[in-house]
């Protein structure tokens, strides 16, 4: 889960990683007034999940409360990422001596957190490469034992940090560590930290991914979500813990796993391409399906526009297959779609679940006992519908 | 004598009364699996399926000599069952637990790697050897006794594509899910090292998610440098287009070309791997 900067830097002050001072706001009067508030000169940063920060266009400085103003209003009326600007940190603007770069990422492979410091803070860190060793210090963390002191100080010292700041910047690494491990981040960066002219260190702006997945033990990150750009589809998705993709065609397919999810794409590029036949959305239940995710899987696919045909293919082996027919039967009998689907199930209990399904005499429900059939199938339909 | 596992493995039960637990230990005893017992804390005494559950793993392990554990205990208590269980002694540890937060396995995985232990997964659906035994939720249907080894990062494709092999005659002498998780235990290599060294196995299927995790050239270089048995891929992904799905796309790419260019055959879909095991 993506943080929004001003989330962000919520996090940093909780960390004792001294930030501007500023505030988020959603109105141009409300700009004026934190500038007002602040004295001197502002920086209004547009709030996106996604975009880089680019000067002049979702970075802007205003002298004056009033040119605060302006600025704002012109923001909030534009786009970022063709999404609308709904919220804008103003902040103090920093006088600018030294900028740094510094991170933390979780290195997947080595399978620890990685630190990785430079002096070439603020440009724009997707044109630097982390494992070019001559711009950055780096220095992996053990997990279980955290960061040390000493490594702090080898950063500091590989950097050639000045004297003067040296403490100062030992210690917001350390937080920096902390804040990583207490919010259950899976990479935090700080781009750029500055020394301001009047000496101190000051973190500027950054980035923050959240692990999904400890959200229950976040509460605070929890409610950080920004849930408002959501379609009422991904909404769904999201609570019942499926994976969704939305595209154009016409096929509707509810699988189990990511592999699968590739897999079933494949094979309607495949086979469906000639007749352009494509999916319209798919939605991964997880690699171990549950009934709940199915019948949630079934809802949003056929709750999607531009389905015409649905494609479930489920093959699964936490949960029985029966016990999956009598969910997607449960969910068919409350929905009652109009829409014609192929359903394979197989795994343990499959010759019951097909039984099932043939059993309820649904002239819209279809039966196919293997993955090719089931896809075959569905094109053929999808075909059929769109002549 | 297959990889990992053997028909004199015993083993224990880490979450036997969870909610999918009575159905599972129910299908591998019916295969032959020889579950010594379970562990749920605070249920110790009780008797599950006809075998005794106990408080704690060491309690478990000093009544039953058990060597090997599966856990199946909700993602929020599965990092602390693992350590648990490292910590008693368990040599082999199963988790099929989806969605432990990364943070729990980060520790995990470091405390596990300064003892001797194996562990497969999280997010495993666990290790069939066919006609031997089976630890995990592998519908045992889908496999026959052969010597076509099988180790793969997604589940439902190690299903369909050994129920693909064995439709076709093509027998196999383990199949081993490694998860899709940004951190697991045994990888890709340390699999192929097994499999490379076991008797029972001739020739080896990898099948692989595109994933950014999983270090793809320590799986080639050792393909390459080490292995005389022949090995074929299934790369799902690679007909994704570049416009729609950017990063799955490129990493579906990407790994296709590293196995193709070391030799590697490598099929698109399940049903496409048993003609591939012919040619190689």
């Amino acid at each position: 889960m993506r943080l929004y900067e001003y989330q962000m830097k919520f996090l940093l002050r909780q960390a004792h990683i001294p930030v501007p001072e500023g505030d988020v706001i959603s109105t141009p009067d409300d700009a004026y007034r934190i500038a007002v508030e602040l004295g001197g000169d502002v920086v209004l940063k547009a709030q996106s999940l996604n975009s880089s920060r680019l000067p002049g266009i979702n970075m802007k400085i205003a002298h004056t409360p009033a040119g605060a103003r302006d600025v704002a209003r012109r923001m909030l009326s534009d786009q970022l990422e063709n999404q609308p600007v709904r919220q804008i940190l103003v902040e103090a603007k920093a006088h600018i001596q030294q900028a740094i770069y510094v991170t933390i990422i979780t290195d997947y492979t080595a399978g620890r957190p990685l630190l990785l410091a430079s002096l070439e803070g603020g440009k724009d860190p997707h044109t630097m490469t982390w494992d070019n060793s001559d711009i950055f210090s780096r220095e992996y963390i053990n997990p279980v034992t955290g960061l040390h002191l000493y490594q702090a100080n080898k950063i500091a010292s590989d950097l050639d940090f000045p004297h003067s700041q040296w403490r100062s910047f030992v210690e917001i690494i350390h937080h920096l560590y902390q804040c990583y491990v207490h919010n259950d981040a899976e990479k935090i960066e700080i781009n750029p930290l500055v020394i301001t002219r009047e000496g101190y260190l000051l973190a500027v702006d950054g980035k923050m991914h959240i692990d999904p997945h400890a959200l229950y033990r976040q509460p605070q990150l929890a409610a950080m979500y920004d849930s408002s750009y959501e379609t009422t589809l991904q909404a769904q998705a999201r609570h019942t813990e499926v994976a969704y993709q939305s595209f154009e065609g016409q096929i509707g397919c509810l699988v189990n796993g990511a592999g699968m999810a590739l897999t079933i794409r494949d094979m309607l590029h495949h086979y469906g391409e000639e007749t352009s036949v494509h999916p319209a959305c798919i939605v991964d239940a997880g690699s171990s399906a549950s009934p709940e995710e199915i019948a949630a899987g079934l809802r949003l696919i056929m709750a999607h526009p531009s389905v015409q045909v649905g494609l479930v293919n489920i093959f699964d082996g936490l949960v029985e297959a029966d016990l999956l027919a009598g969910a997607i039967l449960h969910t068919w009998h409350e929905l009652k779609p109009t829409i014609p689907t192929v359903i394979r199930l197989q795994g343990s209990g499959a010759e019951e679940a097909q039984h099932m399904l043939a059993a309820a005499d649904i002239p819209n429900l279809i039966v196919a006992k293997t993955l090719s059939a089931a896809i075959h199938q569905a094109i053929a339909m999808a075909t059929r519908s769109y002549a | 004598m297959a990889i990992l596992l053997d028909k004199h493995s015993q083993i224990l039960i880490q979450g036997i009364t969870e909610r999918y637990g009575s159905f599972h230990t129910r299908q591998m005893l019916e295969y032959g699996t020889v579950i010594v017992g379970g562990v749920t804390p605070g249920k110790g005494g009780d008797w599950f399926e006809g075998k005794p559950v106990f408080d704690t793993v060491r309690r478990a392990m000093d009544a039953t000599g058990a060597t090997v554990s599966l856990i199946t205990v909700p993602a929020p208590l599965a990092a602390d069952a693992i350590i648990e269980a490292a910590d008693a002694g368990i040599k082999l540890i199963i988790c099929i637990t989806e969605h432990i937060p990364l943070h729990d396995m980060l520790r995990t995985r470091e405390l596990l790697q300064r003892k001797n232990i194996r562990l497969v997964g999280p997010n495993s659906p666990g290790i069939l050897i066919p006609g031997v035994t089976s630890v995990g939720i592998i519908p045992p249907m889908v496999a026959k006794p052969g010597n076509i080894g099988i180790v793969s990062s997604s589940s439902a494709l190690l299903y369909e594509t050994t129920l693909a092999l064995t439709q076709a005659n093509m027998g196999q002498s383990a199949l081993v899910g490694i998860g899709s998780n940004a951190i697991i235990g045994m990888n890709f290599k340390d699999i192929l090292e097994l499999f490379e060294n076991d008797l029972n196995t001739e020739k080896i299927v990898l099948i692989s998610e595109p994933s950014q995790y999983d270090a793809i050239h320590e799986v080639t270089s050792y393909i390459s440098n080490r292995m005389t048995r022949p090995v074929v891929a299934l790369i799902p992904g690679q007909s994704i287009s570049l416009i729609e799905s950017p990063t799955e796309a490129k990493y579906a790419a990407s790994r296709a070309a590293a196995l193709t260019n070391i030799g590697v055959p490598v099929a698109r879909y399940p049903e496409d791997v048993s003609e591939l095991l012919k040619g190689v």
